[in-house]
């Protein structure tokens, strides 16, 4: 891990535009999508966010959760700028922690260079792409876009089973995004 | 941890029920634990709101690799994940080994 590549990296001057942590997803400067052809399914936003007023644990429905095998009720919680409900399961060898998190303010695009992501087939009609930590270790996560500058995140974890994982938060995915604007 | 679970597949050591499953139960609650964490901190790392400046930019890859390269907390955790899994499977065979003795101890009194 380069620290001083951090330090160093001050000595240069380079063009930047410095924002509010709040503008984050208008003015995006982050790579470009990995598939530009399916952008258009991730809407121009105006106004304010389609997801200001959802409620994370309200996304799964009572069938969504009966397929997840969720019995118990949601735990809301918030991450930084990730409005996000999480619902435990308990597997035959390890417990699921499932997740749905919503950003008002960050799209696709925002998502740090740093984090791989792989480009997904539309879900419906969002674009969607699938997120593992480097490794191949669990979590993963399928995140849905929903404007340029909001999206939805499904994240399951499963032990060190990263495929199980991605079977999950696919299965997520895909039961919540018939609910999404 | 893996010489653990070697030693206690080949009948290594032995631990009774009652033993073994406090241990079983401290393991998974350990593992949850991790699991919530790791959880977080994915959350967190697609999201950290540092802005668009090239400093910002920097930061925000620093701050990624220090959770994710060979020597970060993400492999870490993960590492601690898989010794616990081991253990896991190390006391279910110690259990094992425990009842293979005590039905060995009763057909033995038998035949006395």
């Amino acid at each position: 891990m380069a620290v001083s590549a951090a330090v160093t990296s001050c000595a240069t001057s380079t063009a930047g535009q410095p924002l509010p942590e709040g503008d984050v997803g208008g003015t995006s400067t982050s790579r470009p999508s990995a598939n530009p052809s399916s952008r258009p399914t991730t809407r121009p936003q105006t106004g304010g966010s389609p997801l200001a007023d959802l409620d994370p644990c309200a996304l799964l429905t009572a069938s969504a959760k009966a397929t997840l095998g969720i019995t118990a009720a949601g735990e809301r919680r918030k991450i930084l700028d990730t409005r996000l409900c999480q619902w435990k399961v308990r597997g035959p060898k390890d417990t699921y922690i499932l997740g749905v998190g919503l950003l008002d303010k960050a799209g696709i695009d925002d998502i740090p260079s740093g984090v791989p992501i792989e480009q997904l087939p539309n879900i419906g009609d969002h674009q969607a792409v699938r997120s593992k930590e480097a490794g191949g270790t669990t979590p993963c996560a399928v995140i849905l876009g929903v404007t340029n500058s909001s999206r939805v995140e499904l994240q399951a974890t499963a032990g060190t089973d990263v495929d199980k994982a991605c079977e999950l938060a696919m299965d997520m995915a895909k039961l919540v995004e018939p609910e999404l604007p | 941890m893996m010489q653990f679970a070697q030693t206690a597949a080949s009948g290594g050591f032995a631990v009774n029920e009652t033993g073994g499953q406090a241990l079983l139960s401290a393991i998974r609650n350990m593992r949850d634990g991790i699991a919530l964490i790791q959880s977080d901190w994915a959350f967190a790392n697609r999201n950290i709101p540092l802005g668009q400046s090239h400093g910002a930019n920097v930061m925000t890859k620093v701050d990624t690799d220090v959770g994710q390269d060979d020597q970060g907390f993400m492999p870490m955790l993960t590492r601690l994940m898989e010794s616990l899994e081991a253990a896991e499977q190390g006391i279910n065979d110690a259990m094992r080994n425990y009842q293979a003795m005590e039905e060995q101890g009763a057909a033995r009194q038998q035949s006395i």
